[in-house]
């Protein structure tokens, strides 16, 4: 009988001990925000003001109480580097994650370290394809409508062209265009691409693709390419379609080495509303662009990564598809140009 | 009989003695693999310009077989905040740390060499603390990169008008590269026209450009050197040529794409290395005094920047 | 001094049972196990030494032809731009060709690309990808891969990792390249001209590659460099040019393939070579000696836990073997030196069977011991009392009171022959009696001495019985012991014959059988009981009557005590019709020498040691 009782104090004991040391490990509450951000290329003009964005907003839930510290990542294109820093930053203590993925159709393994951890993610700008987004129930994707954004475009071009007919320069009715478009493979450039020339053609318009070429969201690149399309394709160019405001900049660099007066040169539309693509617009060398709420995003990703964290507010959040967040582009031209800034 | 009895016991006491104290040393073995955490506190600690110094803190860490965890602090961090954060990753377990002091304003009662539980070793700039520090010598900064100007000029600055362009940032050191750059350009006859001395929150409107105009801009530190380059890039200098002390590849750019003439930059991969020396030494030898380190610095210009060497620490800034 | 340390030692040597035992298992134990361990050990760190050895190589094998796949696709690239899209097309009409082809070749492999860039041989750039906006004033024709291009224009040159100044994406960045240059033959108007074909990778790739096979910590490491021994890769670049850690890759660069051991700063380490085809690279695995220790350092601290249970075990063992063994002998030895102190303790037995045989033995040896010398006390004790009590007899007051009685009736009665013959018998008795204090005589005498005591008595007794002596001559020169006869005589008359009227007779008869010669006395008196005769022969005397005192049982012992307990007297008897004595001794022919022997007492024993006395006493017969 004794003996029995030894054991069960003994068990007791033990039990006892593993509580408290497991209530010790309780980590100190959770109060702090600690955002780890894996951006895939920080040259990219739109992200580094993304990114000022954002760091804007994580600093004023300082004044709502909430601790936060933001570290940034930059991967310069490649998705491995992409993985380590993820590593990285959950070693270093993130309790919530913020990926713009390099590769987007390999969040992988990205995924699986967070999950070993129950750290959030939430996506932006690069949006994972749907099955990958459904592996995990705490994976979130910020964005905007990519289609929202080719139509526009699309819409600021046609009223453009139905605004001024020195437009179509050899006056064959028809609009002789080039799109340089993002990466290969990436959603927004499909979609802003298709959507744009759409757009265009469901308004009537007659077009004629003289060729478009990938510039990788790279200002000097679409530089590049614009020059071989200028050398190829001399004045024909009518209109100019790039799926960022960088790349159209680039092919206004372009022209710009070659010394065109200004009547030689065809409009361009850019999207992003990037400063310098702002500031193109207003110096009138933009013809649009479309406005990419930077600033609603990094809103709404600080207000769900604190509400991940702390555990309430996630009911104040937008969600569709439970998931997904899409913020609303806006049409930029000289007319409303300064509402941007 | 009793003999032989007694020497049994006592050969089986050794023996189980010797199980034991080898037993507990290949335990020790195994444990002592427990490794020391050193942390290290900066002032915006993903800004760019500490690449190369956190590359000397990994090197170092990798090197001593210690745990390395920077950090992380906005870009605007007070004294008080940055006491704070030591206290508090003392706290959090780390057996040493590094620390970036941030000075404000003149106010000297900053890091009170309170006895720290571990140890404690500051990097970049001592200030006037009693801990031990790995800087490099800021006198010397300032007056390398008057060497070099008075080289480029031949000696001769007559009637050149100068224009000093710093962070307010309440260091000794952006003082002492200060004096020892007009040391330095004593002899050669120029006219310091202004010193602007700039913060964060005033920034839009303190900005060289809207400064006289001057023959020569010197950028006493990394970001002044940027915001000096940048301006340059974009031609709002009117013609002045920008000579500075930085430490990012931005302002490895700006030399590079001739908006800036000349750069020293201080070894800030040898500083790092140095300080994750010094705290691993201090970590394994319970008497080790740590030592103050100076390092030393690069004058790179365009034309020399893909030498060898010169690349090298273009490397580390890139890591 | 070596003498006193030999003493010590000596002093030292263990001199128990037990200790012996116990050095010496223990000493060929912890021999047999250190031994053991020692060979396991050396073995075992050799086979693991070995091993990651041989894990090294491959990992290095296949880290280099990681590597050369990344070089041999970069050379693919390389031949692509020129044989398919330089040699097919001129450049001043198309280069929309060739501008697009080499965007397929670069978007093809864009991860492992940083650009694609075509050079006159002055050093303009003519075409490039993906960007094209130069920087400043790059210099094209001092850099490093274009001098190695055209110094040598039928090869492809490598570069060693060096940062691109080419290009001005815009980006504010330096990228690390690998440059594949060569020299390419132009055609532009028709005309043939030189230029340089140049295929910068992304070193990142191989940095990552590099890095990702260094994580181990154990101390080894990978690098890269050339044939040269200029380092390309090494974990710890950067301290190598800052000199706090030098690297001889320079004189490994001079290796062939294969493992070497060396010396480099004090520490011993093994370096595997493994060259990279085509470029002369080095791919170098250092192995440093201290990486196998360490990982045999757990192992060594369990080889010697594991032998030093294995000895506390065998000792343990050992005690307890030793014990069984060595305890009970040493208690049987305690129990022995005991007896010899004088004790009388209980001798041990116990242990195993040899043990318990020699404890048995040791105590039946004691036993034997203590029986023989009670047998020796008893037996001079009796002859001290048998003596004792003939001399005694030899002067009874009794017998003589009466026999002198007797005289003085018949001299008072004037019958002066009768007293002569009573006095000379008298005188005969006492003669034979005391036979100058010998104990033994011959048969003769002793029958003298029973004539003469027979005749007293008869006329004491009135003639109421007869004695007949019937012996045989030859036993007349035989020895035997004195006053053996007269006292059975003595009980003759007494007990059997006395109250018979006339018609008692006592015979006495005597004659040789075999070796013993056999006395005879027989009565036909009044007998006795079976229990009796035991009883007579037993020191268990009756109540001495008249009878001279010396009982049947002093005759018994003397006999024996003389020659022996196979001699003796045996007593027959019937009640109411008569008893017999029977006297038993060796036929030992009377000389002065059987005598001596016999009368010291050391008893006529037939057999080993004493038949050459018997042998030499019957020469004599």
């Amino acid at each position: 009988m004794s003996r029995k009782k030894k054991w069960m104090a003994g068990f007791l004991l033990l039990v006892s001990i593993q509580l408290l040391v497991s209530c010790g490990k309780q980590p100190d509450t959770p109060d702090t925000v600690s955002l780890g951000v894996a951006c895939y290329n920080q040259s990219d003009a739109f992200l580094s003001e993304w990114i000022d964005c954002l760091k804007k907003e994580m600093d004023g839930l300082k004044n709502e109480g909430i601790m936060t510290t933001v570290l940034i990542r930059d991967a310069a294109g490649s998705q491995r580097t992409q993985n380590d820093q993820v590593k990285e930053m959950l070693a270093a203590g993130c309790n919530v994650l913020c990926v713009n993925l390099a590769d987007r159709t390999d969040p992988s393994e990205i995924i699986d370290l967070a999950r070993e951890q129950d750290v959030p993610i939430i996506f932006f700008n690069r949006e994972p394809v749907a099955e990958d987004m459904l592996q995990w129930d705490k994976l979130y994707y910020v964005g905007a409508d990519a289609k929202q954004s080719g139509v526009m475009q699309g819409e600021l071009a046609v009223a453009a062209i139905e605004d001024n007919s020195r437009i179509d320069r050899n006056k064959d009715g028809k609009i002789q265009y080039v799109v340089l478009e993002g990466e290969p493979g990436h959603q927004d450039a499909i979609i802003r691409t298709e959507n744009a020339v759409e757009t265009l053609k469901n308004s009537g318009i007659e077009l004629e693709k003289l060729s478009f070429q990938i510039a990788n969201w790279n200002r000097a690149q679409a530089k590049n390419r614009m020059q071989q399309l200028i050398s190829q394709y001399q004045n024909e160019i009518e209109l100019v379609l790039a799926n960022n405001d960088d790349m159209a900049l680039g092919a206004l660099d372009a022209y710009e080495t070659f010394n065109h007066t200004e009547s030689a040169l065809p409009v361009f539309f850019g999207i992003d509303g990037t400063k310098a693509g702002l500031l193109a617009v207003t110096e009138g060398r933009l013809s649009g662009t479309v406005y990419h709420d930077k600033e609603g995003q990094a809103e709404v990703i600080a207000k769900l990564s604190a509400a991940l964290v702390l555990g309430e507010g996630m009911d104040e959040i937008p969600f569709e598809n439970e998931r997904y967040i899409y913020l609303p582009y806006q049409k930029v031209t000289l007319e409303n140009v300064t509402d941007f800034d | 009989m009793k003999n032989s009895g007694k020497m049994f016991i006592l050969i089986e006491a050794m023996l189980a003695v010797l199980v034991i104290v080898v037993a507990m040393a290949m335990t020790r073995e195994n444990y002592q693999g427990k490794v020391h955490r050193v942390s290290a506190i900066l002032p915006d600690s993903d800004d760019a310009q500490w690449a190369s110094f956190k590359y000397g803190l990994r090197m170092a860490a990798q090197d001593y077989g210690v745990n390395l965890v920077v950090t992380s602090t906005g870009n605007i961090l007070t004294t008080a905040e940055e006491k704070s954060i030591i206290d508090q990753e003392i706290d959090r377990g780390a057996d040493g740390v590094i620390v970036q002091p941030v000075f404000e304003g003149n106010s000297q009662e900053n890091l009170r060499e309170t006895d720290y539980k571990v140890p404690v070793i500051l990097a970049g700039d001592g200030g006037a603390f009693e801990l031990p520090t790995v800087e490099p010598d800021h006198y010397a900064l300032g007056k390398a990169l008057a060497r070099e100007l008075m080289e480029d000029y031949s000696g001769n600055l007559l009637g050149k008008n100068l224009g000093i362009l710093a962070r307010d940032d309440g260091s000794k050191a952006l003082l002492n590269r200060r004096e020892g750059f007009l040391d330095g350009i004593e002899e050669g006859g120029a006219t310091l026209l202004w010193s602007l001395w700039w913060t964060d929150d005033q920034e839009p409107e303190q900005r060289p450009e809207n400064e006289a105009r001057v023959d020569v801009i010197i950028a006493l530190d990394d970001d002044s050197l940027i915001m000096a380059g940048e301006a340059s890039a974009a031609n709002n200098l009117r013609g002045a040529l920008v000579y500075g002390i930085g430490r990012s590849m931005e302002a490895v750019y700006y030399l590079d794409s001739g908006n800036a003439r000349c750069m020293v930059v201080p070894d800030e991969f040898y500083m790092g290395y140095q300080s994750m020396t010094e705290i691993a030494k201090a970590l394994e030898r319970p008497f080790y005094h740590m030592q103050d380190m100076t390092v030393s610095y690069t004058v790179l210009r365009k034309e020399t920047l893909f030498d060898k060497e010169n690349q090298e620490i273009i490397f580390t800034m890139s890591q | 001094m070596k003498h006193k340390y030999f003493g010590q030692l000596k002093a030292l040597r263990p001199k128990g049972i037990q200790s012996t035992l116990m050095w010496a298992f223990s000493l060929i134990s912890i021999s047999i196990m250190l031994f053991l361990g020692i060979v396991l050990y050396v073995r075992f760190s050799a086979l693991s030494r070995q091993e990651n050895v041989q894990n090294s190589r491959k990992l290095l094998e296949q880290t280099g032809e990681n590597l050369e796949d990344y070089l041999v696709s970069m050379r693919q690239i390389s031949d692509a731009v020129y044989y398919n899209v330089i040699k097919e097309n001129e450049f001043s009409s198309q280069k929309q060709e060739i501008q697009r082809g080499m965007n397929l070749l670069y978007e093809a492999k864009r991860e492992d690309l940083r650009s694609i860039a075509i050079y006159n041989s002055s050093g303009s750039l003519l075409a490039a990808e993906p960007v094209a906006s130069q920087k400043e004033d790059p210099n094209v024709t001092r850099q490093d891969w274009f001098r190695q291009a055209m110094g040598r224009m039928e090869n492809m040159h490598f570069s060693t990792p060096h940062i691109q100044n080419l290009f001005d994406d815009g980006t504010r960045r330096y990228y690390w390249v690998i440059s594949l240059s060569r020299v390419v033959e132009l055609t532009d108007q028709g005309d043939s001209q030189l230029g340089v074909l140049l295929v910068d990778m992304d070193y990142s790739n191989i940095f990552r590659m590099m890095n990702q096979v260094n994580t181990l910590n154990s101390g080894q490491y990978y690098y890269l460099c050339d044939s040269n021994g200029q380092i390309i890769y090494h974990p710890r670049q950067i301290q190598i040019s800052q000199k706090i850690y030098s690297e001889n890759s320079e004189a490994v660069a001079g290796y062939k393939d294969g493992a070497y051991d060396e010396i480099f700063e004090g520490e011993r380490r093994k370096v595997l070579v493994s060259t990279i085809s085509y470029t002369g690279w080095k791919l170098v695995s250092v192995i440093p000696y201290s990486t196998f220790a360490h990982g045999m350092v757990d192992v060594k601290y369990f080889i010697m836990i594991m032998i030093l249970l294995m000895v506390i075990m065998l000792v343990l063992i050992n005690r307890v073997v030793s014990l069984r063994i060595s305890r009970p002998i040493l208690e049987l030895n305690h129990s022995i030196v005991k007896y010899e102190a004088g004790e009388k303790p209980e001798i041990y037995i116990g242990g195993s069977t040899e043990i318990r045989h020699l404890g048995y033995s040791v105590q039946k040896s004691y036993e034997q011991i203590d029986s023989l010398m009670q047998r020796i006390l008893l037996e001079q004790a009796e002859r001290r009392k048998s003596e004792f009590e003939a001399l005694q007899s030899q002067i009874n007051p009794h017998f003589l009171y009466n026999a002198l009685e007797s005289i003085i009736w018949m001299v008072e009665g004037e019958r002066n022959e009768e007293a002569v013959f009573m006095i000379s018998q008298l005188a005969r008795l006492f003669r034979i009696s005391l036979s100058k204090g010998r104990s033994v005589i011959t048969v003769k005498e002793e029958l003298q001495h029973a004539q003469s005591y027979m005749n007293i008595q008869k006329v004491r007794y009135k003639n109421a019985f007869t004695v007949i002596f019937d012996v045989d001559a030859a036993l007349y020169s035989l020895c035997t012991v004195k006053l053996i006869l007269q006292p059975i005589l003595e009980n003759a008359i007494h007990y059997g014959v006395g109250g018979m009227e006339d018609s008692g007779e006592i015979r006495v008869t005597g004659r040789l059988q075999g070796e013993d010669a056999i006395l005879q006395v027989t009565d036909n008196g009044l007998g006795m009981s079976g229990e009796e005769v035991a009883l007579v022969l037993k020191g268990n005397k009756r109540s001495p009557r008249h009878g001279s005192g010396v009982g049947l049982v002093n005759v018994n012992n003397r006999i024996q005590i003389l020659f022996g307990r196979e001699y003796g007297l045996t007593v027959t008897s019937e009640p109411d019709a008569g008893t017999s004595v029977f006297i038993r001794m060796p036929a030992v022919p009377y000389t002065e020498e059987n005598r001596e022997v016999l009368e010291k007492g050391q008893g006529f024993l037939r057999g080993a040691g004493n038949d050459k006395e018997a042998q030499g006493m019957k020469d004599e017969e």
